[in-house]
């Protein structure tokens, strides 16, 4: 070490400049660094679930959903929706954007009598004025599934604009432009930014502000603290200069690496300035005190450099080990962070042994006022003084003390909280937490849950088993409005036929699929090709424990009840067997719908709280019934209804035989009719009463047209029948149901969707079932239908997060502490040596799980730094202690001797540092993001804690074991040690006294 | 001499005015043919141009193209007597054969779903709204007259032109001189989706081979382009037209295969019943 010593004396003019030429170049690449916003980008890239989620947020345009809320009383007013149409059409003027829903700009299929009507919700040229016009589009708009919860909240307090941002464009400038646009319209609305563009644009700015506000502070703070203890400028300004330039070197790598800052490795300035300091501050504190000692000034940097240049040099690789832990991490924002402040800390270590003793060379001794000791006189060596005797006298008790402490943490550690929901790391009154809450309480949340559906999504029994699929979500707690084609399907169904389900075949589904095509909603649910689909939630909550069970529940479901294959088999052309097979599956499958549709209205939260409503057996016994039981003949008032549509139908312009006569077409209907009592007709025997019943002159050109008639007479038949199987069956089940859900409306609709199957023939049969009928009879060979579903989505990730944040925590620190532990049992060539060195830090690390349990901190992305942090800086002082320690034993002084002078210089200078660092990682409550204000306070503990169990636990467990490390005990009577202990009871006794004395 | 030298400038003079005079009448002449007609004329003219046949039976293809270049076909049949009365049926792809449009005067426009053997009316406020997932809108494919909703003004200036790309916008530049090219602006009172039209009608025949559709804001929205225009019969007929919509980057081209005019269809065809007929 004195070698280097001399070398760094020899070369300080080539040092200095050296040091101040890099600075100046890297400090010039600082102010192009740049800023990482995208919270998405934080995600490890090459995970399997993340490529997934990122590739469904780029097909379905998810990722870049820019949301403006606005909230008044009620936002159906013309003002308020004048407003809407503003924003929205500038929006839609924006080249970036490449759609915007509104409710003034979004299709509306509105059902009339005898057809449709398909135009926008709201004509954006004539926004209602009238309260009575602006009543009835409300209660319009409140009423459909597809608006209500996702453009307009249910009470109608919050209405938002959806727009869509495209690929490949600066989303937060674009951001910032619609911001501008919305602010530069006037109105009372309260406005809300939700969506990843602005949150972007909010992360960006806060991330800034934390910076600019935060760097002077900590700089400040760390210049008070190096004022108060060296009360010199040289003693403010030479540490200062040295973090400041690693600081600067730091940022200034980052930024040619193009490696921008993110929510995490923004706090690296400050963490670099309020740790590197310690470096500096022990190479001055340590040369001030040779200086005193009566050294001159290259002898006393040489002393100094070679006798504390091992220990800072030791410091900074186990600091280094620490931080450079964290590339264990498979959080790539978490190795970032590791990595550059390690670096950090390798440049404030290097300048401090290089450029702070050449600099030190240069300028003139300083006078200072010694005490008896030879250091300076302070507060804190008069603490220190106290302190030695008290851990002398006290080896026991402080050991054992620490020792339970330990075992309570062991209780504690297993309850530690978890969050990874990256909108909790932001200020409750922050823009974007608002935001997130009001979508939380009016719009049913903001985390998409999504489910990729791979598979012929125009194939009815795709789209049926994304309706289950839907169905379930829905019941999950926590979940709200499913979406997907499926709904557009239900929805165009409902609107041509009266409900809301989908149809049996995929000409059916084609008929209605032909009315959405090229719609622009279609874009954030399928593919152009559609054999992709997206079933897209959203879901209410933040906490971590009710995403694991949505993330579990939903996979379950996907692994046993999704029907991935199966074969389109027509009941009424299988075998009796396969038949009955098939329509007790079908009985099962209504009932299931129908649980979830009661779930979702009695959702059953893990808190408790859930109501039951227990109607399995009773509802399996009538849909049974209404399943197996042929029902033969139809009472009059079908007939009655029949007879009148009929009739309509002969005299509309849609009769495909025009019948003049009256007396005709009546004949005709009675003849169908009295078919009717019996069994429903076919297309045949209506053919034969129009052949009856007809004059040829109507059909002898085109003889067709009769096969065309009793098709529609046949169609007009067929649906009124299943509108009455539906009825019976509601009719019979509704009973069965508390009030609440007998009264429920939207429940009712549902019930009847859910039971509507028992209209339909065809049935999809799972494969394997399928193939145990196929073997033994001779069952008609189906069409396949096959279909893939995978989970994506936030809460997927968010549990995988999760783990990795888990594996991160342990990884890490093992690492650290097992490197850590290697390091000083080399250097000190015992094992017993290393493990008494660490043991302080491993109790500081339990020491801040134990705090972050009982307080219900949790343990999250930056949070998870905390512990490797600690043992890289707590250890430290560890070492620190134990060398002086060490030096002073083998001067050959008592232990208490040695431990006084310890703990007088070396111990003042590991409570001045750990106090810097304390304030300095406090600086970082003052800022913007949540878990970094953990991070600051808890490391801020861990730093006092550390310190003081290495003044304190360490040399108690040194002085209790006897560890041949330090140095011979033997050669010290025990004698002298009860002597010593005695002289320290008895000044303790009189110190207790004199108090006393002084206090009465 | 000077005198000579006068009378021979006077000679000069004479020659000159000899010569330029019928050329400058000429020119004042072929201006005069130009100006003949005023914007509106230009407008009608094309309108009655594109709305010429008395009746007219079509089968085309619809492509759809979306922005990566993926296609998708659609066949169908249209009838349609005189500008009002029309019915697309669609032909292909074989899950939606036989759905069918029937557009009457008075917005009233029926469909047929074959798959549900239904019939149900469509009020429209759809003027403005895609057909059938094209980029053309229930009002694109009606047969309307310009000149009833918009006011035409004459460009005279060159002006400069936009385009997909550069190859594009340069050929236009070299056909610019071949066409009027109409401004037109919404009538008072009409609303419309377009701020204006851009109108690029064919000076030998009058056909409207180019519309540029510009948004509220300005900005050019929509390209409908017609290609091949040929005679066919007596009426002129573009067997190519495209829609492109700059915004979606989606575009649709209608190819007409087939085309029969004037066969004096019976209004009974443009009826309900007829709709169901395959």
């Amino acid at each position: 070490m004195r070698k280097f010593a001399e070398f760094v004396l020899k070369f300080r003019i080539i040092i200095i400049l050296l040091t101040v030429g890099v600075t100046l170049f890297l400090g010039y690449h600082v102010k192009d660094i740049k800023i990482n916003s995208d919270i998405l980008s934080y995600l490890p890239q090459n995970d399997p679930l993340v490529v997934l989620f990122n590739e469904v947020g780029d097909k379905f345009g998810g990722n870049s959903l820019a949301v403006v809320a606005l909230e008044k009383e009620d936002t159906f007013n013309y003002e308020t929706l004048n407003r809407v149409n503003q924003i929205t059409q500038k929006f839609k003027s924006m080249d970036e954007i490449s759609q915007v829903m509104s409710l003034t700009d979004i299709l509306d299929i509105k059902k009339i009598e005898g057809g449709l009507e398909v135009g926008k919700l709201i004509d954006k040229d004539d926004i209602p004025q009238d309260s009575e016009k602006i009543r009835k589009i409300k209660e319009y708009t409140l009423s459909k599934d597809m608006y209500r919860g996702s453009l307009i909240s249910a009470d109608s307090k919050i209405t938002v604009i959806i727009a869509r941002l495209k690929e490949n464009i600066d989303k937060i400038t674009v951001a910032q432009q619609m911001k501008k646009i919305v602010q530069n319209t006037s109105g009372k609305e309260k406005i809300y930014y939700g969506g990843i563009p602005f949150q972007m644009v909010f992360l960006t700015d806060i991330i800034q502000a934390d910076l600019i506000k935060l760097t002077p502070m900590v700089v400040i703070l760390v210049m008070l603290i190096l004022f108060c203890s060296f009360k010199s400028l040289r003693g403010i300004f030479l540490p200062l200069s040295c973090v400041l330039m690693s600081t600067i070197w730091t940022v200034g790598i980052m930024s040619l690496l193009k490696i921008p800052l993110t929510i995490a490795s923004d706090a690296v300035p400050v963490l670099l300035i309020a740790i590197g300091s310690a470096y500096g501050i022990h190479m001055l504190s340590k040369y001030n005190e040779d200086i005193c000692k009566g050294d001159d000034k290259i002898q006393g940097i040489k002393d100094s450099l070679s006798e504390v240049g091992i220990p800072i040099l030791l410091a900074g690789i186990t600091t280094l080990i620490g931080f450079l832990a964290f590339l264990s991490s498979p959080l790539g924002l978490i190795k970032e962070f590791g990595f550059f402040t390690g670096i950090g800390v390798l440049f404030a270590m290097i300048i401090s042994v290089t450029f702070l003793p050449a600099v030190l060379s240069l300028l003139k001794v300083r006078k200072i006022k010694l005490n008896h000791h030879g250091v300076e006189d302070g507060w804190i060596t008069r603490i220190m003084d106290k302190l030695g005797k008290f851990v002398l006298g006290k080896e026991k008790f402080i050991v054992g003390g620490c020792a339970g402490l330990m075992m309570i943490s062991f209780l504690a550690v297993p309850h530690l909280n978890r969050n990874v929901n990256m909108i909790n790391y932001f200020k409750k009154s922050s823009e974007i937490r608002q935001a997130e809450e009001m979508m939380e309480n009016k719009l049913g949340g903001s985390i998409p849950v999504q489910l990729l559906v791979r598979g012929d999504l125009k194939d009815p029994f795709v789209l049926k088993e994304m309706v289950k699929l839907e169905k379930f979500l829905a019941a999950q707690p926590h979940v709200n409005d499913p979406q997907s084609i499926a709904d557009l399907i239900c929805e165009m169904n409902r609107v041509m036929n009266g409900h809301s389900t989908i149809p049996e075949t995929k000409e059916e589904v084609a008929n209605l699929w032909f009315f959405i095509e090229g719609q622009e909603i279609l874009e954030q649910l399928i593919n152009s090709e559609a054999t992709e689909g997206l079933i897209q939630a959203k879901m209410g909550t933040v906490e971590t424990k009710e995403v694991d069970v949505l993330v579990k529940a939903v996979n379950n479901y996907l692994e046993e009840k999704l029907n991935i294959d199966s074969v389109k088999i027509k009941i009424s052309l299988a075998s009796d067997k396969l038949a009955e097979e098939l329509k007790k599956q079908r009985v099962e499958q209504i009932l299931s719908k129908i649980k979830w549709d009661i779930q979702k209205r009695f959702p059953v939260f893990s808190k408790g709280g859930s109501k039951k409503v227990i109607i399995d057996d009773d509802l399996r016994k009538i849909i049974t019934a209404s399943i197996f039981i042929e029902k033969k003949g139809f009472d009059n008032k079908f007939i009655k209804i029949i007879e009148t549509k009929i009739s309509n139908y002969f005299h509309s312009e849609e009769a495909d035989i025009q019948i003049k006569s009256k007396q005709g077409i009546t004949i005709i209907i009675r003849d169908i009719v009295k078919k009717l009592q019996g069994e429903s007709p076919g297309e045949e025997d209506i053919i034969a009463i129009l052949r009856k019943n007809v004059p040829e002159i109507l059909y002898i050109e085109e003889p067709e047209i009769l096969e065309y008639t009793a098709s529609s007479i046949k169609a007009i038949i067929n649906e009124e029948e299943r509108w009455v199987r539906a009825n019976q069956l509601m009719g019979e089940l509704k009973p069965l149901f508390p009030r609440s859900l007998r009264k429920d409306e939207e429940f009712l609709k549902d019930l009847r969707d859910d039971i509507w199957e028992i209209n339909e023939d065809w049935f999809a049969l799972a494969s394997s079932k399928y193939s145990k009928f196929f073997n033994n009879t001779n069952e008609p060979i189906g069409n396949q239908v096959k279909l893939a579903v995978a989970q994506t989505g936030m809460p997927i990730i968010y549990m995988d997060i999760d783990r990795k944040i888990i594996q991160s925590q342990v990884f890490s620190l093992s690492i650290a502490i097992f490197l850590v532990f290697i390091l000083l049992a080399f250097r000190l060539k015992s094992l017993i040596g290393g493990l008494i060195s660490i043991f302080p830090i491993i109790f500081t690390i339990l020491f801040n799980f134990t705090v972050m349990s009982i307080f219900d901190i949790p343990l999250d992305i930056v949070t998870v730094l905390i512990s490797s942090v600690a043992v890289g800086i707590g250890i430290d002082y560890s070492i620190h202690f134990i060398f002086r320690f060490k030096v002073e034993f083998a001067k050959g002084k008592s232990e208490l001797e040695a431990l006084d002078k310890t703990l007088e210089t070396t111990g003042k200078a590991i409570i001045i540092n750990a106090l810097s660092v304390m304030m300095g990682f406090l600086v970082l409550v003052l800022g913007n993001i949540v878990p970094m204000q953990r991070f600051g306070y808890l490391i801020a503990l861990t730093m006092i804690i550390s310190a003081l169990s290495s003044i304190t636990l360490l040399p108690a467990l040194i002085l209790l074991t006897k560890a041949g490390f330090i140095g011979s005990f033997d050669r010290l009577t025990k004698n002298l040690i009860s002597n010593v202990k005695g002289k320290i009871k008895k000044g303790m006794i009189e110190g207790v006294k004199k108090i006393t004395k002084n206090g009465s | 001499m000077k005198e000579k030298k006068f009378f021979m400038m006077i000679e000069v003079w004479v020659l000159a005015l000899v010569m330029i005079v019928p050329s400058l009448a000429q020119e004042k002449k072929s201006e005069a043919q130009k100006k003949e007609f005023t914007a509106l004329e230009i407008l009608k003219k094309s309108d009655s141009v594109a709305n010429a046949p008395k009746d007219q039976e079509i089968i085309m293809e619809m492509i759809l193209i979306d922005k990566k270049g993926k296609q998708k076909k659609r066949g169908a049949k249209m009838l349609q007597k005189g500008s009002e009365k029309r019915m697309i049926k669609f032909l292909s792809p074989a899950d939606v054969k036989g759905l069918a449009f029937l557009d009457l005067p008075n917005d009233m426009m029926y469909l047929y779903l074959p798959a549900f053997k239904k019939i149900r009316r469509i009020a429209s406020h759809v003027k403005n709204t895609s057909f059938a997932g094209t980029d053309f809108t229930y009002d694109d494919m009606a047969s309307i007259n310009y000149a009833d909703e918009w006011v035409p003004g004459l460009m005279e200036s060159k002006k400069e032109i936009v385009s997909v790309s550069a190859e594009k916008e340069k050929e236009l530049e070299s056909k610019e001189c071949e066409h009027y090219l109409l401004e037109l602006k919404p009538k008072e009172g009409i609303k419309k989706d377009y701020s204006k039209l851009v109108m690029w009608v064919r000076k030998d025949n009058f056909y409207p081979a180019r519309i540029e559709h510009y948004s509220r804001e300005g900005k050019l929205w929509k390209i409908m382009e017609r290609r091949k225009i040929v005679k066919e019969a007596k009426y002129w007929v573009s067997k190519e037209t495209e829609m492109n919509d700059l915004k979606k980057e989606h575009k649709t081209k209608m190819l007409i295969s087939e085309v029969k005019f004037d066969q004096g269809l019976k209004d009974e065809l443009f009826s309900q019943r007829y709709l169901k007929r395959k």
